[in-house]
């Protein structure tokens, strides 16, 4: 336990240190959230009710999708992975550790968002709080492990940011948070529908539970669940062969 | 103490390892030798529990390699070994130290010269800090048993012959050491006996100097005199002279030769200018059987 305490906080503080971790988490989406912000509420009005969710998906994408995999994919190259072991230290511990780790990141950021965007835009704040809260915790957690699972994958840091937008652009243009997605022609509409991002703008704007949105993201979490154990068991089994 | 038996590891339809067999005494520097993609490599990762193998055995202290791995027996310094690119020396000995449930051990960091680098960043130290710190790591937990694949490649002279000083610290400190390298003259300073593997199979185990014996030529003294030796003089000591000046000896018996020489030379009341021996070296009898030459 001391070991994955100490792993989990050496993560958290190397992560805070990262200037990848600085861009991808605080400044980029910061940025965005004060321009889009501005541009939003100014040339349509009623966005001051959507702005925080809208802006919250954008964040927990961006880090998530392009901030946590560059995070963990240097700790699976073949020798880091080799030191690791050689030291006794679990491979599930790095996994788990980044993602508590952008979990702590992207709910600062998020409450940042949050607490300014009434301030900065007269945005509204969410009516129904429990609801707004499950829904952005299932949201960050499928879309966290989701990177995570790109930081396993990808071979190098190249193959890993193609892989990333692959995710990351259509989640920004699929899933409403740029314009409604009942605008877009129904094939991309539909397309929208594997992405987590489109759930979590569901909820998040939504006053009530929206049962099948949560349900969706769910199931994102244990499929993904289930790609990481699988990959970590991969990985495994490629070193010692 | 250690004893590997019949070894075999495919690398697909590739044999890697043919049935290698050998001992390793408790706290003896035991080398191994062998050219490129010999299965040095491979023999220690398999030993070391980091890599699993097709048939044979693998005991240390009685242990399978995974167990050894897991009560904190061996220490494990790789061939190519990497830490997180923003790490400091600090966090990384906590960290190897926390999961090995130890103390620890900021002396090692400074026992290896990384005292004032114990919060500098790990992309930014040279080749021979990061070995140092691999180093130190791998002896966190105090093993009984260190496996080093390569230890001073990539160091320059200094550094070589400082951790060299350090790995024999260790054997008085009572740690069994496998060291894997190409340097023949590392592994002649440093080791206890020698292994040397050719195609995944030991062709020869013995001390240095045992290996070096079997070297099927005579060895050399060759000196440079400040005056011209006679013809008859040079027939009764059965000297040659090489196109350099100087004077050449070929004998079994280096000892034997010099004491001649001297007594030679100092009856004669010449100037000694250049002596030299040459002896045969383990490069030589590792060149013959990796060649094939029994």
């Amino acid at each position: 336990m001391k070991g994955f305490m100490y792993t989990l906080y050496l993560k958290t503080k190397l992560d805070i240190k990262s200037s990848e971790v600085l861009i991808t988490y605080y400044l980029v989406p910061l940025i965005f959230f004060g321009v889009m912000g501005m541009v939003f509420t100014s040339t349509m009005p009623e966005a001051k009710y959507t702005i925080i969710g809208s802006m919250t998906i954008f964040t927990i994408t961006m880090g998530a999708l392009i901030g946590t995999p560059g995070t963990i994919i240097e700790y699976f190259t073949n020798d880091l992975r080799k030191s690791f072991k050689s030291a006794g230290i679990p491979l599930w511990t790095i996994v788990l550790s980044s993602l508590i780790s952008g979990f702590i990141n992207l709910i600062v950021v998020s409450f940042i968002i949050y607490t300014l965007s009434p301030l900065l835009f007269d945005a509204t704040l969410p009516s129904n709080l429990v609801v707004y809260g499950v829904g952005f915790i299932l949201f960050l957690v499928a879309t966290l492990l989701i990177g995570i699972i790109l930081g396993l994958t990808a071979k190098s840091t190249s193959k890993l940011t193609m892989y990333s937008q692959i995710v990351f652009l259509p989640s920004m243009l699929l899933s409403g948070i740029m314009f409604p997605s009942d605008m877009l022609p129904k094939p991309l509409e539909y397309l929208g529908l594997i992405l987590p991002a489109t759930h979590g703008m569901k909820i998040l704007s939504a006053e009530s539970f929206n049962l099948e949105n949560i349900l969706i993201l769910l199931l994102f979490i244990v499929i993904a669940t289930l790609i990481i154990i699988f990959r970590l068991n991969q990985l495994k089994y490629e070193d010692a062969k | 103490m250690i004893k590997v038996s019949e070894l075999i590891k495919y690398y697909g339809k590739n044999q890697v390892l043919k049935k290698t067999t050998f001992e390793v005494k408790e706290n003896e520097i035991f080398g191994l030798l062998g050219p490129n993609g010999a299965g040095k490599t491979t023999t220690l990762e398999c030993m070391e529990g980091l890599r699993a193998y097709d048939k044979g055995d693998i005991k240390l202290m009685g242990n399978n390699p995974e167990q050894a791995l897991k009560k904190g027996l061996i220490g494990i310094q790789l061939q190519s070994s990497s830490l997180p690119s923003n790490i400091t020396p600090k966090d990384a000995m906590n960290l190897f130290c926390k999961w090995n449930k130890v103390l620890v051990r900021y002396d090692l960091l400074d026992l290896f010269g990384l005292k004032d680098m114990y919060n500098k960043q790990y992309k930014t130290m040279s080749t021979g800090q990061k070995r140092r710190l691999h180093l130190a790591l791998a002896l966190a937990h105090s093993p009984k048993i260190l496996f080093l694949d390569e230890p001073t490649a990539g160091l320059d002279v200094e550094a070589k012959v400082a951790l060299h000083e350090e790995i024999t610290k260790l054997k008085e400190r009572g740690v069994t050491i496998i060291l894997a390298s190409h340097d023949m003259a590392e592994v002649e300073t440093l080791c206890d006996r020698v292994g040397i593997l050719v195609n995944g199979i030991v062709k020869k185990i013995g001390t240095p100097a045992e290996i070096i014996h079997e070297v099927r030529r005579e060895s050399s003294i060759k000196m440079m005199l400040n005056q011209e030796i006679s013809e008859k003089q040079l027939k009764t000591l059965k000297l040659v002279k090489n196109k350099n000046g100087y004077y050449v000896l070929k004998t079994e018996n280096v000892l034997e030769g010099l004491e001649e020489l001297i007594g030679f030379i100092r009856k004669n009341q010449y100037e000694l200018i250049d002596l030299s021996i040459d002896k045969p070296t383990l490069e030589e009898r590792f060149i013959e059987i990796a060649k094939g030459e029994n």
